[in-house]
Parts: C-alpha cells; structure tokens; sequence
C-alpha cells in the first residue's frame, strides 16, 4: 500500500484526530493572552504611499507558502472579488472584478513582461513563475498603477526581486516541502544563499508532481501536472546607485492535463533574465534613478496524445483524430524611472519599452480506414506568423498633500505598434474579414486617487481613472482556436480600437481600537469591449474539433462593471483574529448578439440589450479565525468560505446557473525549534463536491469540471542561517 | 478652495460617474425564412431502408442502409434572369438520413418575396472550396475524403447491398468525390497524375414556386435514389463492384446520373 493509499483508506481516523487537536488546543483561546501578531488578511494592504490609495490588496510571502496548492492562481482565487477560471488541475486563470485575460496586466518587478504560448491559455502568465520565488503579490484592483506599463482594468504585481535585506545574511538554507493526499502530490523547493556586506548570491530549485485530484464525489479527474523550476539571483552594492543585480527563473511544465480544453500540455519552457539597478536609499530631493532591462522566452506544445481519439476511433468520428500545436514567445523590454521629492511632493517619471513577439504552428492528423485501406491526411497551417507588438509608454506620478488631503495622480502615454508576416486574408464581396496589416495606436492612461481624513481613525478613497488596452497578441492575431468558454474557434482580428475604461472608486476605512473595517464600491464602464462574435460558415468554418463555429474579435459597444468588496477584522482576545471579507460584480453588455442554434446547427444571430457578461463570478464571503498558542507555539486556522449561486448569466452565451457551496478548510503550524516549521491542515473538511461559476466544462461534454474533494496536506519549512 | 470644499467635490464627482444603468432586456423581431426539406424516394415512394426491396435498370436488386451529402451555392432563378442567393450564411449543407435534423435547411432569410423560376444547386463542394480539414466535427468530419486520393470531402457516400450474379448478397459503397488520375490506369495510389473534381450543378424538375414575404416558405427536394442508377447511363453494380472511390469511370456515371435525380415541389 503506497503511502497516499494508506493516508486516503485512514482519512477518517487522521481527520478525527486532527479536528480533536483544533478543538482541544481552542478550548485555551480564552486563557491565552500573551502578545501576538496581528494579522488580518482582509484589508492587508502595503506599499507606497500611491498604493495606499489604490483598491489594493496584498498578499504577503509567509501566505503564499502556507498554501497547500502550488498553483498561484488558486492562491489568489481565495482573495476578496478575486476569482479563477479552472480547466484543469494546474494554471488558474485568475479574473479580478470579472476582468480576465490581457485586461490584467500581470507582470513581475517593475514590468517584466512573460507572453504566454498557449492560446487555449494553459499557461497564463502565473503559471511560469513557481510561488516559492515571490517575496510579495500585489493585486490593484483598477487601471491606477501606471509606472509599470500599461495597465487595462487591474494589475497583478508579482515581487520576486532581492532588495538590501539580502545582504549580509551569510548562509542561508530555505527549504520547503509538501505533500497533498487527494493528489498524491509532492513538492521540493530548495535555496540556498551566500551573502556578505556588499554582495548576495543565491540559488534554487524545486519540483512538483501532483497525480489526478478526486472530487467530492470520489470521482477522479484527469488533472494531473508536473513542474520544475530553477532561479538564480546575484546582486551587489553599487555605491550610492543602490543595488545592482541579475536574475534568471527558469520553469519546466510537463504533462499537465486539461479535461476542459481539447489538448493537454506537454511541454512548457519558460526562460526569464533580467537585469537592474535599484536605489535604495531613501526618497529625498536628490533623484534616484531606478533602471532595469529584461528578457523573456516560453516554449509551448500541446497536444492530443492522452486522449483516447489520438489512438483510437472514438465514434461518432469515423477515423483517428491527432493534433499537435506549438508557439514560441518571447518579450524584450526596459525601463529607467527617476524617483525625488520637490518640497513635499513625491515625484516619479519614466520611461519603459517592451516587444512581444509569436510564432506558432498547429498540425493536425486524420488516420482513416476506407475501403480495406489506411489513408492518413495532414495539414500544418500558423496559429501567429512573426507576428509582433511592440509598446513605447512615458509615464509620470505625483503625490503630494492639499491641506489634510492626500492625493496621488499618474499619467502615461503609450505608442503602441503592431505587424504580422501572416499571409492569410479573408474577404468577401462584402468586405475584408481577416487581413494582417500592421497598425499603431497611441494610447493615454491617467489617474487620480484622493485620500480624505474623516475622522481619527477613518479615512475615505476617491479614485478616478482612464485606461486604454490595445489588442493583444491572441485577439490581434490568432487563427481559429478555440480558446474561449464556448468553445467557439476565434480569429483575430488586426483591425480591433483599444478598449477604454473608465473607472471610479469609493473606498471608506475605519480602524478603531483592534478592529478594521473596510468598504470599497466601483463602477467601471469599458467602451470598445473586444469579444467574439461569430462570423458566417460562408466566411469561416472552424478548425478545432468540437468548435460549432468561428468567432471574431470585435469592438462592442460597451460594457458596465459595478460591484463592492468590503471585509471587517476584529482582535476580540489577544492573539486571536476574526475576519471576514466579501465581493461581487455585477456586469452587462450594453448590446450583444446571441447565436440562434437550430438542429444542432447555427442558424443565425440575434441582438440582445442588457445582456449580463458570461463568466462572471458569484457572490462570496471568507470567514477566518486565527488563533495563536504560545505554548505549544502553534498557530491554528479556520477557514470558511461561502459562495453564492451565481443565477446572473448571459443569455447571449447560454450560460448555465451555478449552485452555490460552502467550504471549511483547517490548518495548524506548529514550530517545535526555530529552524524548524511543519504546517498541516484539511482543505475541504466536510469534503464537498462542488464546482466554481468560472470552472469549464469538460471538452465535449455538457458536465463542468469539479473542484477537489477533501484533502490532507503537510507542508514542512527548514531554515538554516550561519553568518 | 478649502479641505472641506475639495472633499465634497471629490465625492460628488465620484457618486456622479455611479450613476445610470439598467438591465432590462429586448429582443428583436424573427426574420422571414426560406427552408428546404429533403425527402428521399425510389419510383417515386419514400425510400424504405435496409430492405432488398429495389431492383434498378441494370437488374440488380439492392438495399438502401444510408446516404449522406453536401448540397452547396444554392441559387434562385427568377424568369428576368435575376438570380438570388439565400445562403448568405451556410452555404454548404450537409444531409444524413441517420440524422433526421439534416433534413431540413434553413437555406436563408428575408428572400425576397415574388414567383422564381427554378433553383440550382453544387451537388458536393465546388473545387475552391472543399478544402482538407474543412470541418473536423462530426457528422461532416466523418465525409473527408483522403487527401492522397485529392482530399476534401465526399460529395455522396450511398451505402448499400446489392445481390451479385451468385445471388451473394455484397455491399456497395456509391461513393463520389474528386476522381483521379492513374498512369496506365493502375489504379494505384503511387500512379496518381492527376485529379478530376467530380462536383456538379443540379438543376432539379419542378414547377416554379412563389416566396412570400412574413412567412416560412418551404421546398422539398427529392432526392430520387434509382436515378443514380439510371439515366442517361445504366449502372450495373456488377461491373464497377461495391468501391468506386478510385474508379473515376464509374464516379464520372454517377456524376451524369445524378444531374437529374432531383426534383423540386413548394410544400
């Protein structure tokens, strides 16, 4: 019996145990009253003073590592109105405010840029970086932070770079490792640093392989994945210009499944270098000037080979059906910024560059047998052809003081150009549908944020701001592949305006004694909103097998984003925190076609007004309680978190309802010496079968993708540190 | 401008940009439609299958299990020569007599109304469009025709029994698409020289028919299944076999019969 059978076939008698130690270890709650750290992960928020203003949250690294998944997508799904697109076990597509895709700019550092391969978005752009190499996740909820290139409707900040804490340390060993029963997964991740006063070096390394997850049900899911990784970082003291360093992530998926999508991935190599000089003083009249350049590459394949029709005759198909598909990105950019205070107004101005470049070919393979006789038939055609985007952006921030108000403005402007070497046009007499053309736009981005004192301990947030998206690489470029919810195939479109948004937000905060509570309302209303609609058969039929037809980005008229996230947070006893966040978005389109399905075939469009926007996440609440004993230092967890179900769907997409759920996960961190952590917890507790608005419905099928079933993981951290 | 004053600007404007929306939903008038429905006949009945029932003018007697086929480029002709082409958005069709819904079309909306004359069709795909890997779902999927053989898509698969002189009963696969070419007609796949594309334009008998505006207008197009068999040239099944995908003397006889098995009535 392998160990995760023997953990799975004793679940019960390990669950009972540990529940008992939770509940005996909170009988002490009221007789602990020592000192303990505050932690309240509701309205966690830091940063720079702009940051502050922001509809921001943060998640800081000892979060990310206590997580039982090594998906950074899924750790984000637990923050407030943040949510993720599931459609397989690896690679959530996180969605922020209903906004998804290349309407959240997700990027590392100060704009380090990774364009992913997979157009079926297998890899988005969290899923190149493993969560052990983030020192910090910043997630700004609006298109308010400018300085590090463009920003559509929010931003993913992913902190991974050394800062002068690294310095004069010695040797220092981290280790971290995992195992998940319901998955039978393991992870390794390793680091090792050296660093004395003027220089850091450190190196490391990890692996994960997670099996098949089991839902609620017991049934088990072909979701398994794979990943290694490998990082280095070096920097040293560059005098009064701060530090100067380098930095290369390497990571390496392998075999990861995707029940939801027509392919799996079979390879995925992500290479990031960067280097940079970063001040480190602090701010005053002197400008400090802060400058970085990097360079990214992914290579990605996919493809049919662990489906059945790959080896197989799977009826109604008449013949065996194979399909390969594989792009090569890479992104080139830079930036210099210069950062001093004139008088008390904290400045900021810069510019940065980024090229996009993909490449990426499809081969399908129908093996037939007629007539006594084995045919086989190929076809290679692009899914890009060199095709490439490159944006120049100048920007500038201030922030600065009016009496008792603080206020903090950005602006920038980008050049945004675009080409491809695809030879492909489709027209008709009526017009030219698909034509590759290059184009440039020029793009204006700006932002307000105000702080106003209301009281000793309360505040109130006013933010305003426009934004401006080009088209990306996918909605540009692509040709027929079906890489949205419906599985339609899409086809760029090099004609697409940028989607402008304009955003405003109302944040109220009030923080007496022990307590937080925070309000934040927004209404944001996108003009030129790129979404698919479909084209005739006479013009395009689809490519992908189960596409019922072919989509084309276009310019809609607009859409409306409204929605609140509000969390309060109490201290009632010392070393003991309640908190408990909620959000929602409600969206709609002003005016959407809906696809008229006539014996199972497209019969025509017709227009809707109103329609609300597919894939929008429900209404949800997070409880946590946290308590920390002193002796044993043990610091325990309850989570729960409730889902709503979500019963405002799109007509336009034929969307279904969602029921809701509600979730208890557990956890306990016990640290019997100081190098060493061991963390163990449930996930799941009462083991529910349940699946998310936004998780995909398995290719082919009518059934949506279940979430995982209860789990018992154990995470162990080992530091070592010699100066 | 004082704190207070600025404070209460700031909000106003931001209450101001929450302001305005609703959801209530509208929905557009249906459009006028033109259908055509597709019935299969043999001397004139509906078709019964999977019965040796039929005797064709070559004296075979023979069974009907399936037939499945692209109608394509419809067109309405009125007598001024005005031509109309209500498949603006399908212009392909395919029809399976497995799959019932295949039977009928919704070939195109707001036709204009008036009497038309007649109506042609591309009985199989055109050569500019029938593509390879065209369409990768199934029904259609399942017509690919191999590409070394000229690729795209089977214009007919009619699949059937017929009784050989030894009164064995032996099935036939009628099966048209592009034709090749051997060198010394070998009929082997390495001796391809060149391909025959085999699709053609039908113009079924009927009378002419009226379309009227603010209704469904319905055709019914009748495939007459023994006219594969018959007219202008009799097909024996005896002397081509039961596979003729690589047979272009026997697909170029199908091709010839087929112009007139259709016909074409106003329901």
């Amino acid at each position: 019996m392998t160990t995760a059978r023997f953990l799975r076939y004793h679940f019960r008698i390990i669950s009972l145990v540990f529940v008992s130690a939770c509940v005996i270890l909170s009988m002490e709650v009221t007789a602990q009253q020592k000192d303990s750290t505050i932690y309240l992960p509701g309205i966690e928020v830091t940063g720079n003073s702009m940051i502050r203003n922001m509809p921001a949250a943060n998640i800081s690294q000892t979060r990310i590592s206590q997580q039982t998944s090594g998906d950074l997508g899924e750790i984000l799904r637990k923050e407030s109105n943040v949510s993720g697109i599931r459609r397989g076990g690896y690679a959530i597509d996180p969605v922020v405010r209903g906004f998804r895709y290349s309407q959240i700019s997700v990027f590392l550092d100060d704009g380090i840029h990774i364009e992913g391969g997979c157009p079926n978005r297998m890899d988005p752009v969290l899923s190149h970086i493993e969560p052990e190499l983030i020192r910090q996740i910043q997630i700004i909820k609006g298109p308010y932070l400018l300085e590090f290139g463009p920003v559509p409707s929010a931003s993913i900040r992913l902190v991974t770079r050394p800062d002068e804490t690294y310095f004069s340390k010695g040797f220092t060993l981290n280790s971290i490792s995992g195992y998940d029963v319901n998955r039978n997964g393991i992870k390794q991740h390793l680091a090792l640093s050296q660093s004395g006063e003027d220089y850091f070096f450190k190196a490391s390394g990890g692996f994960k392989s997670y099996g098949n997850y089991t839902d609620g049900n017991g049934r088990e899911w072909n979701s398994e994945y794979h990943k290694k990784d490998i990082a280095v970082d070096a920097g040293i003291k560059a005098g009064k210009m701060g530090i100067a360093g380098f930095s290369y992530k390497g990571a390496f998926g392998s075999d990861v499944l995707f029940p939801a999508l027509a392919m799996d991935e079979l390879t995925d190599n992500t290479h990031i270098f960067s280097a940079y000089l970063q001040p480190t003083r602090k701010i005053d009249s002197r400008p400090q000037v802060s400058a970085s350049v990097w360079h990214s590459r992914v290579y990605h394949l996919m493809g049919n080979k662990f489906r059945p029709q790959y080896s197989q005759v799977v009826p109604p198909l008449a013949g065996i059906m194979q399909a390969e598909a594989s792009a090569s990105t890479s992104s080139t950019g830079g930036r210099i910024g210069i950062h001093y205070l004139k008088g008390k107004t904290e400045l900021k101005h810069g510019l940065d560059f980024r090229s996009t470049g993909k490449d990426g070919t499809r081969e399908m393979k129908m093996i037939m047998n007629m007539e006594g006789q084995e045919f086989t038939s190929v076809k290679r055609f692009n899914l890009w052809k060199d095709a490439r985007i490159n944006n120049m952006g100048l920007f500038t921030t201030t922030s600065f003081d009016l009496q008792k108000i603080n206020i903090s403005a950005s602006a920038r402007v980008d050049f945004n150009l675009y080409s491809s070497g695809d030879t492909l046009t489709i027209a008709t007499s009526e017009k030219v549908w698909f034509d590759s053309k290059p184009g440039s736009h020029l793009l204006f981005s700006g932002a307000v944020n105000a702080s106003i004192p209301t009281g000793q301990n309360s505040r109130l947030i006013a933010g305003i701001a426009r934004s401006q998206r080009p088209a990306d690489m996918q909605e540009r470029y692509l040709k027929f592949l079906a890489t949205g919810y419906d599985r339609y195939d899409y086809l760029g479109n090099p004609e697409l305006k940028p989607e402008t948004n304009i955003q405003t937000d109302l944040i109220f905060e009030y923080s007496p004694d022990k307590m937080k509570f925070h309000a934040n309302i927004f209404r944001s209303v996108i003009s030129n909103f790129i979404a698919g609609t479909l084209l005739p058969p006479s013009v395009a039929r689809p490519v992908s097998q189960g596409a019922p037809g072919v989509k084309q980005f276009n310019n809609l008229e607009k859409a409306e984003f409204i929605g609140f996230e509000a969390s309060f947070a109490w201290e009632p006893v010392k070393n003991a925190q309640i908190s408990i966040a909620s959000g929602y978005t409600y969206a709609w389109f002003h005016s959407v076609e809906k696809i008229i399905i006539e014996n199972g075939g497209i019969a025509g469009i017709e227009n809707l007004t109103n329609d609300p926007l597919p894939e929008m996440p429900a209404f949800e609440t997070e409880i946590n309680l946290n308590y920390e004993f002193r002796k044993p230092k043990i610091k325990s967890n309850l989570g729960v978190r409730m889902v709503s179900s979500q019963n405002q769907i799109s007509d336009a997409a034929a969307e279904e309802k969602t029921p809701g759920y509600i979730l208890a996960d557990i956890s306990l961190i016990y640290a019997p010496v100081r190098v060493l952590t061991i963390q163990a917890g449930i996930n799941n507790l009462f083991d529910k079968a349940y699946y998310d608005h936004l998780n995909r419905k398995i290719i082919g099928q009518s059934e949506r993708l279940y979430e995982p079933g209860r789990t018992f993981f154990v995470n162990v951290f080992f530091s070592i540190n010699r100066k | 401008m004082t704190s207070g004053k600025l404070k209460y600007l700031i909000v106003s404007i931001n209450l101001a940009l929450f302001l305005g929306s609703c959801t209530e939903k509208d929905k557009p008038q249906p459009e006028n439609e033109f259908r055509i429905n597709f019935v299969h006949t043999v001397n004139n009945i509906n078709a019964e299958f999977d019965e040796m029932i039929y005797t064709n003018a070559a004296g075979n007697q023979y069974e009907v299990t399936e037939i499945m086929y692209f109608v394509s480029d419809l067109k309405l002709h009125k007598s001024d020569g005005q031509i109309i082409e209500p498949a603006t958005w399908d212009d392909i069709h395919y029809i399976d007599t497995n799959i019932p819904s295949t039977l009928e079309w919704l070939a195109g909306k707001n036709v204009p109304q008036g009497v038309y004359d007649s109506i042609t069709f591309t009985f199989g795909i055109s050569e500019e469009k029938n593509q390879s890997f065209m369409f990768v779902n199934p029904p259609e999927v399942n017509m690919a025709w191999p590409e070394v053989l000229g690729g795209g898509y089977h214009y007919l698969m009619l699949n059937g029994w017929w009784k050989d002189l030894n009164q064995v009963r032996r099935p036939f696969n009628f099966h048209l698409g592009i034709g090749q070419i051997y060198k010394d007609n070998s009929g082997q796949v390495p001796d391809i020289i060149g391909f025959i594309h085999n699709n053609f334009t039908v113009r079924p008998s009927g009378d002419s028919f009226s379309i009227t505006s603010g209704q469904t207008n319905t055709l019914e197009i009748n495939m007459h299944i023994d006219s594969w068999f018959d007219t202008p040239i009799v097909y024996d099944h005896n002397t081509f076999g039961g596979a003729i995908m690589q047979n272009q003397e026997a697909m170029h006889v199908g091709v010839e019969n087929g112009k007139d098995a259709f016909s074409v009535r106003k329901k």
